[in-house]
C-alpha cells in the first residue's frame, strides 16, 4: 500500500466571456477496488455551486451550469488516497468492455497484428499476454506528441505509428478485446508526470490489472485513477459546452506524491 | 362504414389544411407530405380485440422486464437465452444508461407494436417500436372529422370511441411524474412528426416545449417561461431521439438535446418518457428472442406469434437463409423505417450473391423471415374499390398499468402487392375501429 497526495488544476482562459457554460467534470478520485479517498478538496470558480453525479461506468462527475459571463474557468481538485493494487476486491465483468467501442474498431493494421499474435496469446496466462500484445504493439509505435488528436481512433493512430498515452491505450484495448481479453480505458495521474495519463486495465479472474503500455510497465500504487471506461469518450475529464468564448488557453497541471504514511502516529504506538 | 367513402375527399382536405402532414427526409433535403388518408377502416370485432389486448400486454410486460434486466443485472445473458453479442453490438444499447432506475420502473411507456393479419387470419407481430413510436395522432384525427362529415355512421355502427388516448397518455405521464409539470419536447418544426407532437400537447395538456426551453440545475429539469419563471419537470415525454438528447453524454454537438438532462434522469428527479436506451429491445435481432423472453420472464407461452425469422448469427439459420434467399425478405438490424428490407424474390441474380456474401461477411446484422402472406384491405381509389396490403400500429401505454388503446393505426401500401407499408415509403392509412359489440 502507498500513501499518496495529489492534486489536479486546469484552467481555461476564454478571449472573450462566455454565457450558459455546462460542464460534467471527471476529476474526482472516487473508492474502487484498490483505493481508498481520505481527504479531498474541491474548488471550481467563477463559482462553486456544484452539483455531483455518476455515469453508467461508476466514475464521479460533478456537474453545473454557470449562466454569467466570465473568461476564465478554472478547477483544483486536491486530497490524500491510500492505494492498495496488492489488495483487491474481485467484481464481476460488464460485458461491454468485451466489445470493440467507438475508438477501438479494429481495421486491417489491428486485425493484422491481433491475429500475428493470437496463437501465442492463447497459450499464455492472461497477464503475460498482454505484456506481450503491448511489446508487439510498441514494436510499432512510438511517443511523439502532436502527431495524433483527440478524435483518432486506435486503427489511425497504429497507422500514422506515432502518437500519445491516449492513442497507446487504445491500441492495447482494441487488441485485447479481439483476443477476448476484456480491457478498458482507464484515465488518471500518475507520480511524477505533471499531467493527466491514460492506461489500460485488462480483466483476469474476476480482478482488474492495470498496466501502462506508453511506459512499458505494470501500473503500480503510484497511479491514482479519476475514471474508467470503454474508452476516451466515456473518459472526459471536463466535457463542456458554452456559447461565446472566442479562442480559449487551456493549462493543466497534475501530480501524485508519495507521502509518509500516519500510520505510525495512528496506530502503532497502542 | 362504407357511408364514409363520398366524404373521403372533404376530409383529406381538412386533414391538410389541419395541417396532419408527415415529413421525410430525402437526398438530405426535407419534403412535407400528405399523408393520405382512406375512409374504409379496418374493424377488429370486440373478441379479436380482446386477443390482441392480452398478447399485447403480455408482450410489453415482458419487453420492459428486459429492458430493466439489460441496465441492471443481465441475467437473460448470463443465462445464455439472448447471445450477449445481440445486446452488445447492438447500436441501441446505451451504456451510459448502465445502473439507471426508472421511475416505477417503466422504459416502454409507450409502445408501438406492428402487426399484421395473415389470409389465414393469424396475426403476427412484426416488429416493436420501443423509442419514439409516432402515428397515434392520424386515426384520433381522422376520427374526429369523420365523425363531423357523417355522424350517422357513428350512431348505426358500435365502434368504440378512440378520443381517449389523450386522456390516456396523460395518465400514463402523471404515473411516472417525479414532481413538477409534464412536458412535450419536439425537436422542432422540421422533425417529422411535428404536427403529432404539438397536437398530443393540446391533447394531455401538457407543456410543449423546445430545447431552449429547458434547463438542467442542480440535477432538476426546469422549464423556463417566457416571463423568465422557471417551472420544475417532473416528465418530460421527449420526441427527440437517444442520440440528440443530452450532448453531455451522447453526441457532443447536438444543437437539439438539453445537457445534463440524463444526469437529472439518472438522479431520480425527472421521468424521460421513453426511457433512453430502449433500442436495444426493439432491435430487429432482439426481435427473434421476444418469445424466449416472454417464457424467461413470465413462465408463459406468449399469446402472439412472430412471423417465422431466421438468425443466420445461427449456423443451421443461416444455411436456411442462403438456401432460401429467393423467398424470404432480409432485413439489415440496423436500418429502420422500411429502409434496409430486401425481397429476395425481387433481386436479380448479381444482386443476390451480393447479400449473400454480405451475410457471410457478417451475419449478425442480418435477419430473415418467411413472407408473411398478410390480409389485403379494401381502399378507394379513383372511384373504385381496390385491395392493398395493411398492417396494424397498435400503441401500448405503461404508467401503473399497461393498457392497449382501443384503436391502432392502420397503414396501407402505396402499390398494389407491395409488402411496404412505412409512411416514409408513400403508403396512406386508415382509421381502426374497435367495435363495441
Amino acid at each position: 500500500m502507498e500513501q499518496v497526495e495529489f492534486s489536479y488544476a486546469m484552467k481555461i482562459e476564454f478571449s472573450s466571456p462566455v454565457v450558459r457554460h455546462c460542464f460534467s467534470l471527471r476529476c474526482l478520485p472516487f473508492d474502487n477496488e484498490y483505493q481508498t479517498i481520505r481527504e479531498l478538496f474541491i474548488e471550481v470558480s467563477p463559482h462553486n455551486v456544484l452539483t455531483e453525479t455518476a455515469d453508467g461506468f461508476g466514475n464521479r462527475i460533478l456537474t453545473d451550469r454557470i449562466t454569467e459571463p466570465h473568461s476564465v474557468f478554472s478547477v483544483y481538485v486536491n486530497g490524500l488516497a491510500q492505494i492498495h493494487i496488492e489488495d483487491k476486491a474481485t467484481e464481476p465483468l460488464n460485458g461491454i468492455y468485451k466489445y470493440p467501442s467507438q475508438y477501438t474498431h479494429c481495421g486491417e493494421r489491428l486485425t493484422a497484428l491481433a491475429e500475428k499474435n493470437r496463437a501465442a496469446v492463447e497459450t499464455l496466462p492472461t497477464g503475460e499476454a498482454v505484456e506481450l500484445l503491448m511489446r508487439e504493439m510498441r514494436k510499432q509505435f512510438t511517443y511523439q506528441s502532436g502527431a495524433t488528436t483527440v478524435q483518432t481512433t486506435a486503427e489511425e493512430a497504429l497507422e500514422k505509428g506515432k502518437g500519445v498515452c491516449q492513442d497507446y491505450a487504445h491500441i492495447l484495448i482494441a487488441l485485447c478485446r479481439k483476443l477476448s481479453i476484456p480491457a478498458r480505458y482507464v484515465v488518471g495521474i500518475q507520480e511524477g508526470v505533471g499531467e493527466t495519463h491514460a492506461w489500460v486495465e485488462f480483466y483476469d479472474n474476476g480482478l482488474w490489472s492495470g498496466i501502462d503500455p506508453t511506459n512499458d510497465k505494470w501500473v503500480n500504487n503510484r497511479y491514482l485513477t479519476l475514471s474508467h471506461g470503454r474508452d476516451f469518450a466515456d473518459c472526459g475529464i471536463n466535457r463542456g459546452l458554452f456559447i461565446g468564448g472566442g479562442t480559449q488557453k487551456q493549462t493543466i497541471e497534475a501530480s501524485v506524491r508519495v507521502c509518509p504514511s500516519d500510520s505510525s502516529e495512528r496506530g502503532e504506538t497502542l | 362504414m362504407y357511408g364514409l367513402i363520398d366524404h373521403k375527399d372533404e376530409i383529406n382536405r381538412l386533414l391538410s389544411r389541419y395541417g396532419v402532414k408527415f415529413g421525410i427526409y430525402k437526398d438530405n433535403t426535407f419534403h412535407e407530405r400528405l399523408f393520405p388518408f382512406d375512409p374504409i377502416p379496418r374493424t377488429l370485432t370486440k373478441n379479436e380485440f380482446s386477443f390482441l389486448e392480452k398478447g399485447l400486454r403480455q408482450r410489453v410486460f415482458a419487453l420492459n422486464l428486459f429492458l430493466n434486466d439489460i441496465y441492471g443485472e443481465k441475467h437473460i445473458l448470463r443465462d445464455k437465452v439472448i447471445p450477449e453479442d445481440f445486446v452488445y453490438y447492438s447500436p441501441g444499447f446505451l451504456p451510459p444508461c448502465e445502473n439507471i432506475v426508472p421511475s416505477k420502473k417503466v422504459y416502454n411507456h409507450i409502445s408501438g407494436i406492428d402487426l399484421v393479419q395473415g389470409k389465414d387470419m393469424t396475426w403476427y407481430v412484426l416488429e416493436d417500436n420501443l423509442r419514439i413510436p409516432s402515428g397515434a395522432s392520424y386515426p384520433m384525427i381522422a376520427r374526429d372529422l369523420c365523425r363531423r362529415a357523417s355522424p350517422d355512421t357513428f350512431q348505426t355502427n358500435a365502434v368504440t370511441d378512440n378520443r381517449c388516448y389523450g386522456e390516456m397518455l396523460k395518465k400514463a405521464l402523471d404515473a411516472v411524474n417525479l414532481g413538477g409539470i409534464n412536458v412535450i419536447l419536439t425537436p422542432g418544426r422540421y422533425n417529422s412528426a411535428f404536427f403529432e407532437h404539438s397536437y398530443l400537447a393540446e391533447k394531455t395538456g401538457a407543456v410543449f416545449a423546445m430545447p431552449q426551453d429547458l434547463f438542467v440545475e442542480g440535477n432538476v429539469l426546469y422549464y423556463s417561461e417566457y416571463s423568465g419563471k422557471r417551472r420544475r419537470v417532473g416528465t418530460v415525454y421527449r420526441r427527440i431521439s437517444d442520440e440528440y438528447l443530452d450532448p453531455m453524454t451522447f453526441l457532443p454537438d447536438s444543437l437539439l438535446g438539453v445537457p445534463h438532462i440524463l444526469d437529472a434522469y439518472r438522479a431520480g428527479n425527472v421521468a424521460l418518457v421513453n426511457a433512453p436506451g430502449n433500442g436495444v429491445a426493439d432491435d430487429k435481432g432482439i426481435y427473434y428472442f421476444v418469445p424466449q423472453m416472454i417464457r424467461y420472464y413470465l413462465g408463459e407461452e406468449p399469446i402472439l406469434t412472430n412471423a417465422q425469422t431466421y438468425l443466420p448469427y445461427f449456423e443451421k439459420d443461416r444455411q436456411y437463409t442462403l438456401e432460401n434467399l429467393s423467398k424470404l425478405v432480409i432485413k439489415d438490424v440496423s436500418e429502420s423505417g422500411g429502409y434496409g428490407v430486401v425481397f429476395g424474390d425481387r433481386l436479380s441474380e448479381a444482386q443476390r450473391n451480393a447479400l449473400a456474401d454480405a451475410i457471410r461477411e457478417n451475419p449478425r446484422r442480418f435477419i430473415a423471415q418467411e413472407v408473411v402472406d398478410f390480409k389485403n384491405l379494401p381502399v378507394f381509389e379513383n372511384g373504385q374499390m381496390r385491395e392493398r396490403k395493411a398492417d396494424l400500429r397498435a400503441f401500448v401505454l405503461y404508467g401503473d398499468e399497461i393498457e392497449v388503446w382501443p384503436s391502432g393505426l392502420t397503414r396501407f401500401a402505396y402499390e398494389e402487392g407491395s409488402f411496404v407499408v412505412n409512411s416514409s415509403q408513400g403508403g396512406g392509412f386508415k382509421d381502426t375501429w374497435v367495435l363495441s359489440r
